[in-house]
């Protein structure tokens, strides 16, 4: 089937058009739109038209069999790819406070493409997805009940496309190799704000990011992991307010702090600077250690898979972290194999939408139950 | 040199009288349960003059519990000591070390008050109420921080602006330091391995706080406490590990008030605020089939799994998984499940030797096991009076061992 891809990031909207015949993208174009703003205007919408424009160009009379739209976060309410109708783009209304500058655009986004692309069905796959069924235990958070509900939190992880054609990508080599049991994955999404999440099979069971991308990893410009005393600390002694303090944990720290300058990710584990030796050995640190959390997840661990933007900068941190796991895991006796996912982005959202709107749809797609087992 | 030793917990009060160098220990106890109600009655745990006894007694504070304690030794006859040494929680970037109390030490000791607002407070409290009780006895600071300064800067390190960072010292302190030095170097000890090349994590479960250490070559490497005891573990009445994004939530609904966020996450937050009903991990276990008990069980033992996983990763090849204090030490459950489904480790219990230990210290792991499990008996208290007695008998005494600044 014919799918075409809509992603928007914070600056830009990314187009790609996907047939059957081919992995890579037939066609695709990225332009750019204002950054920051909640709604869509009408560069949007022209940009859209200019798209259907280019389709027709390349396929006479050629309409998408489905559009596949890239949703950040969908929450609870959409714990699988899903047909955008009127009840869903409301429902997700309620989720929109949580990621306010992602939300909102995309329902945007969604709204117009129905209109131009009449006729084409409209999904939205959320990123969220794939953790919905993260186990109790692993979701909550040391708050009362009260705060909880009160603030709606969380965990969440926000690299479930990635994720999730990692372990794809492992289970069909040990399926190849004669090994059907569930493996065992560590999945390591290298991207602006990089993600391990630590899965069996296709069900997650631990992941670093939190009720928001803010915890975990250290990012581009986000801080990571923190002392929630830091937090109130700088609130306290520095009289930040809660706005100024989300723009310096979310913009003016992370591996841009460590390092004195804005650079990729890619850029710092490229690098054999010494300005940047902190950006460096704090990220693998903390890397090492979301490895270890994960193996304590799992007990123990299969695979260790990169992907994302920067998944071909990760020679280093792939042996440094294998070298490390091989002398932690003691009792294990089988290797941690070592497996790299060089799929864009884009890719894998036309595949999630190829599997729900396609004649084989997956019939239990998402990961809805999360079903812990006891640990006493 | 007779010693009193305080030992301030976030809900406990532990002293100890000792004739150093001998160490011999003329009285101990413990101040349980201090603080908020739970489902059993506050009371003083008396070892002295061959005999146990408990007295039960209100303590909402630390400073009633002291009064209720210095009755206590009265009763027993025990003779006033020489030297006061108390377990201070933060030192800050002030103290690197122990150090002797003057009037500058105890305003420098005040500053911290907002680094760790649940211990630090009380203790000072105390440092003040002894020093106007008792101006003629020393008193000596012994911080839970210093082990930890061999941290390196890859995990102390939070990813912040420098100017924050190096200026204003955000960076990971670990805590509870005491008790991980002591319970290491009993382990080593067990194991008969010399402490520059052990490699362990050190499990300290109080009833109250709780914090995981790695050690690398008898050094601690990394703590699950950061800048101030809030990070980590899920604990008593603390929150633990939180995205930041909610803590900014928490202040935008409180319109900036960071006092009451922080008395939320420190004080009803924790297993207290999970359980809604107690603030013990041992209440919440014993009701583990409850619904909201079970889901509080889950949360609490699931975090130290995965901690356990990471630090045994950071300090490979590892000798040794070390338990200690209140929980460490006497609830045979959180050690099973800490350790549980941990073979890939090389981490196996024997699951009779854990539901019965015996005495402490004690290897309860299974005898193919390549990793041990120690229960070991921390002993800050006697780790404090070392401290101290060292520093006070040392020619060069505050200058070296005391600095501050």
């Amino acid at each position: 089937m014919n799918v075409l891809t809509l992603r928007l990031t914070s600056r830009a909207l990314c187009c790609g058009w996907y047939v059957p015949e081919l992995r890579e993208p037939r066609w695709q174009h990225t332009s750019s739109w204002e950054p920051g703003a909640a709604v869509l205007g009408d560069s949007v919408a022209t940009q859209l038209f200019a798209a259907r424009r280019m389709l027709s160009s390349i396929v006479s009379g050629s309409a998408p069999d489905a559009i596949g739209i890239h949703l950040r976060h969908g929450g609870e309410v959409l714990d699988r790819p899903t047909r955008a109708s009127e009840d869903v783009l409301d429902a997700l209304k309620v989720v929109a406070a949580q990621a306010p500058l992602h939300i909102p655009p995309t329902l945007g986004l969604a709204r117009i493409a129905s209109q131009i692309f009449a006729g084409s069905p409209v999904w939205l796959v959320p990123e969220t997805a794939f953790f919905c069924g993260l186990p109790v235990r692993e979701q909550i958070y040391g708050l009362a009940g009260e705060t909880r509900r009160a603030l709606g939190v969380r965990r969440f992880g926000y690299h479930g496309l990635y994720h999730e054609a990692a372990c794809d990508l492992v289970i069909g080599q040990r399926i190849r190799a004669g090994n059907q049991g569930p493996a065992r994955v560590l999945s390591v999404c290298l991207e602006p704000q990089s993600e391990l999440a630590a899965v069996r099979g296709r069900q997650p069971v631990m992941v670093t990011s939190g009720a928001t991308p803010l915890e975990g990893l250290p990012g581009e410009t986000s801080c990571g992991e923190l002392d929630p005393g830091i937090v109130l600390n700088l609130a306290r002694d520095f009289s930040i307010g809660p706005e100024q303090l989300d723009a310096l944990l979310s913009r003016q720290s992370g591996l841009r702090a460590l390092a004195g300058q804005p650079l990729s990710l890619g850029q710092i584990l490229r690098s054999t600077s010494r300005n940047t030796r902190l950006a460096r050995e704090v990220f693998a640190y903390r890397l090492l250690a979301a490895c270890g959390a994960g193996c304590g997840a799992l007990g123990g661990a299969d695979a260790l898979v990169f992907s994302g933007r920067y998944a071909r900068q990760a020679e280093e941190l792939a042996t440094q972290l294998s070298e490390a796991l091989v002398c932690a895991l003691q009792g294990q006796t089988e290797p941690v194999c070592v497996h790299y996912l060089h799929e864009p982005l884009d890719r894998l959202l036309a595949d999630a939408t190829i599997r729900a709107a396609g004649p084989r749809a997956r019939a239990s797609a998402g990961n809805a139950a999360g079903v812990d087992g006891g640990l006493l | 040199m007779q010693i009193m030793v305080l030992n301030c917990g976030s809900s406990s009060l532990k002293y100890s009288v000792l004739a150093l160098p001998g160490e011999r220990e003329i009285a101990r106890g413990e101040a349980q349960r201090v603080g908020p109600r739970t489902a059993e009655p506050a009371r003083i745990v008396h070892r002295g003059a061959g005999a146990e006894r408990t007295v039960f007694a209100d303590m909402p504070d630390h400073a009633t519990a002291f009064d209720r304690i210095v009755q206590v030794l009265d009763e027993d006859d025990v003779a006033s000591s020489d030297v006061i040494a108390h377990r201070i929680v933060h030192g800050g970037k002030h103290f690197a070390g122990s150090v002797e109390v003057d009037s500058g030490v105890e305003r420098a000791l005040s500053d911290l008050n907002d680094l760790a607002p649940i211990h630090n407070p009380p203790a000072v409290a105390l440092v003040g109420a002894c020093r106007s009780r008792h101006p003629e006895v020393p008193q000596v600071l012994v911080f839970d921080t210093s082990y930890h300064n061999t941290i390196p800067d890859a995990a102390r390190t939070y990813a912040l602006p420098e100017t924050l960072r190096v200026e204003h010292g955000l960076r990971k302190y670990g805590f509870h330091g005491i008790s991980h030095q002591y319970v290491v170097g009993e382990a080593a000890a067990v194991l008969r391995r010399p402490p520059s090349d052990f490699n362990a994590v050190s499990c300290h479960l109080g009833s109250g706080g709780a914090s995981l250490c790695a050690v690398k070559g008898g050094r601690s490497v990394d703590s699950t406490m950061g800048y101030t005891p809030l990070q980590g573990l899920v604990m008593s009445t603390r929150c633990g590990d939180l995205d930041p994004a909610v803590t900014l939530q928490m202040l935008a609904r409180q319109e900036g008030d960071a006092e009451a966020v922080e008395r939320t996450l420190n004080r009803t937050s924790g297993v207290l605020g999970l359980s809604g009903a107690s603030a013990d991990i041992r209440d919440v276990i014993a009701g583990a089939s409850d619904g909201l008990s079970g889901l509080t069980a889950q949360a609490y033992l699931w975090r130290l799994r995965k901690y356990l996983g990471s630090y045994l990763t950071l300090v490979a090849p590892a000798h040794a998984v070390v338990f200690t204090d209140t929980i460490g030490e006497t609830v045979p459950a959180v050690r099973a499940a800490a350790c549980g489904g941990l073979e890939g480790f090389g981490v196996e219990l024997d699951p009779v030797a854990n539901a019965g230990p015996g005495p402490l210290p004690a290897d309860v792991a299974a005898s193919g096991s390549r990793v041990r499990v120690l229960v070991v008996a921390t002993n800050e208290e006697l780790a404090i009076a070392r401290d101290a007695f060292r520093l006070l008998t040392s020619s060069t005494s505050t200058a070296v061992e005391g600095a501050w600044s």
